[in-house]
């Protein structure tokens, strides 16, 4: 899948500080967490996004487009529920998503339809004609996402859709988010600094730390690194294994009577493989020790 | 067996015409407008609208009613000119605009509502094009609406000037509360752009119409400074410059038309370069 975002060596600077400091990834389509601690430069990367500022240096392109150049035409496409409470309090929650739908594009008449669907979809159409000052914070959080899907963008912006949640909505919300990714078809962005909603939601993690990129990729290859410990279990005694496997020069620990744990480079599984076969030890488990992406960015500052 | 038809289809995605920026512009000044008029407001700010438009229409009611009721005395004393009847509906004009741009530009920004406007097909020059086109229009209810009522009052008991002198009277006070509307629009969104507190802006707003009308009048009056001095006073160049447009002069009279054309032009551009420039530094995210 193409990626929506292409972000090369993007550099933005804030007066002496540097929120995002050469920044190079692709961000893939499907749902995807941007993770990172606050002032990490996660709320600078999709004010970017969305064209509010230009790069210092670099390039982004979103959705094939520089959204510097061809802001009215990217934010036509992207749907942007920002961190902060951004709805008046005196408007009626269809009126001001029929509103948003409108400035995107949407006719009048079909805005109205638009915005009736949104608000079920996030679970108020029973709510649709109370003042959004009278609404609770997750309900208020779930306005936020209606006005944002309402002109059915083809990349949907979530700047830290779980703040002020209690436990109960906030696994609701990330249901939600992932219903919207998944079944929706729309290209979601996550902006989170918690590893755990990351983890729940998204397919592919962005993660930045001191506005620099710490790493990305899907989940399961962040998690699960080919390279490092392996879990290896033998019908035999795991000593015999580990003394095998030290005197190769391979670092081994002794997990269990018949379990080690070794740590294995690019260039060591062949040797592996030839010591395992040579020695005519019955192999009954080989893989990776995974890790979770808590273990992998807990030095970057995210919370678990 | 009976027929099964489902009519709630829930979201879908959306396949239909998809409409420019100018639509996003209208439509946000449709929306400002609304807000101004009072839909979706309390009554107090309904009733504070009806009742400053109300003001403004007085003086052409009672005009009306007068050229109905004793047509000849009027005429013998004499029927107002339109640099009169500006005067009339002065008050009423600083009120409306006072009510106008905080309603429009405030809230947005003290709630945040600006960053759902910015992540549209809008941007900073075109949202403030949609707010000032609602606040032009909500202006003109009293720049433009009185006179036209009077003229077409006068017309229909017979004190007109006739039906093609109608259209080109029309015109002309079209023409004029254009000019005065345009000025008030950029002036008070500048002011408006000042703070994100809507009362605020709104004291701001009166306090810096009326007292230019005050120290320019101690100026010129009470310390004989230069009549020039009138330039600085916007209500001055505004009613000046929409009186002219009817060949007629107002308080500012001894200026050469020029002099009127180019104050009204620096009072509007220059407002309008500072409310751009204020917004360009509204901090949407960071």
């Amino acid at each position: 899948m193409d990626a929506v975002i292409e972000a090369r060596a993007v550099t933005k600077q804030w007066g002496a500080v540097t929120a995002l400091d050469d920044v190079t990834v692709d961000v893939p389509g499907g749902v995807t967490g941007l993770l990172g601690a606050n002032g990490a430069g996660k709320t600078t990367l999709l004010g970017l996004v969305l064209g509010f500022h230009r790069p210092d240096t670099g390039e982004l392109r979103v959705l094939g487009q520089d959204p510097a150049s061809a802001g009215p035409q990217v934010r036509a496409r992207v749907g942007y529920a920002p961190e902060h409470d951004a709805l008046p309090p005196e408007a009626r929650a269809q009126e001001l998503v029929r509103h948003v739908a409108e400035l995107h594009g949407i006719p009048q008449g079909m805005a109205v339809v638009r915005a009736s669907e949104a608000l079920d979809l996030v679970g108020l159409g029973e709510e649709r004609l109370r003042p959004i000052g009278t609404m609770s914070t997750g309900q208020r959080q779930r306005v936020k996402i209606a006005q944002a899907i309402a002109h059915d963008p083809r990349l949907l912006l979530l700047d830290e859709p779980t703040n002020g949640l209690d436990p109960m909505q906030r696994d609701d919300m990330l249901a939600l988010i992932r219903r919207i990714g998944t079944e929706l078809g729309i290209h979601v962005v996550v902006s989170s600094h918690l590893l755990a909603e990351v983890e729940r939601v998204c397919d592919g993690v962005v993660v930045l730390e001191d506005g620099r990129l710490a790493g990305s990729g899907g989940i399961r290859d962040l998690a699960d690194d080919p390279r490092g410990p392996h879990i290896v279990e033998i019908d035999g005694p795991s000593e015999h294994l580990h003394g095998l496997v030290v005197a190769a020069g391979l670092v081994a620990r002794i997990l269990g009577p018949y379990a080690i744990a070794v740590e294995l480079g690019s260039d060591d599984f062949d040797r592996f493989r030839d010591l395992i076969a040579d020695a005519g030890l019955p192999l009954r488990r080989f893989e990776p020790i995974r890790t979770s992406l808590e273990e992998r960015f807990f030095e970057t500052g995210v919370q678990p | 067996m009976s027929e099964a038809r489902i009519h709630q289809l829930g979201y879908r995605s959306y396949e239909g015409p998809r409409l420019g920026v100018g639509s996003a512009v209208m439509s946000t000044a449709r929306h400002a407008f609304r807000s101004l008029l009072g839909v979706r407001r309390g009554v107090f700010a309904k009733l504070v609208t009806l009742a400053t438009a109300l003001l403004a229409y007085v003086p052409a009611v009672v005009l009306a009613g007068l050229a109905i009721l004793i047509p000849q005395q009027l005429i013998e004393m004499g029927l107002p000119g339109p640099s009169d009847f500006l005067g009339f509906t002065i008050t009423a004009l600083v009120l409306f605009v006072s009510l106008g741009s905080p309603v429009v530009l405030c809230p947005d920004r003290r709630h945040g509502t600006i960053a759902l406007y910015l992540a549209s097909p809008l941007n900073r020059d075109t949202y403030l094009l949609g707010r000032a086109i609602a606040v032009f229009a909500f202006l003109a209810i009293v720049t433009i609406g009185p006179t036209l009522l009077l003229l077409f009052a006068l017309e229909m008991v017979g004190q007109g000037s006739g039906f093609i002198g109608l259209l080109g009277d029309a015109g002309r006070a079209i023409a004029a509360g254009t000019v005065l509307g345009l000025l008030f629009t950029c002036v008070s969104l500048a002011i408006s752009s000042l703070t994100d507190r809507q009362s605020t802006a709104a004291a701001f707003t009166i306090l810096f119409l009326f007292g230019s009308l005050v120290v320019s009048g101690i100026l010129i009056e009470g310390l004989d400074v230069t009549p020039t001095v009138g330039l600085a006073n916007v209500v001055f160049v505004g009613l000046e410059a929409a009186v002219r447009w009817n060949g007629e002069t107002g308080e500012l009279g001894h200026l050469p038309t020029w002099q009127v054309a180019l104050a009204w032009a620096a009072w509007a551009g220059g407002t309008a370069a500072f409310v751009r420039w204020r917004y360009r530094h509204v901090e949407v995210t960071r």
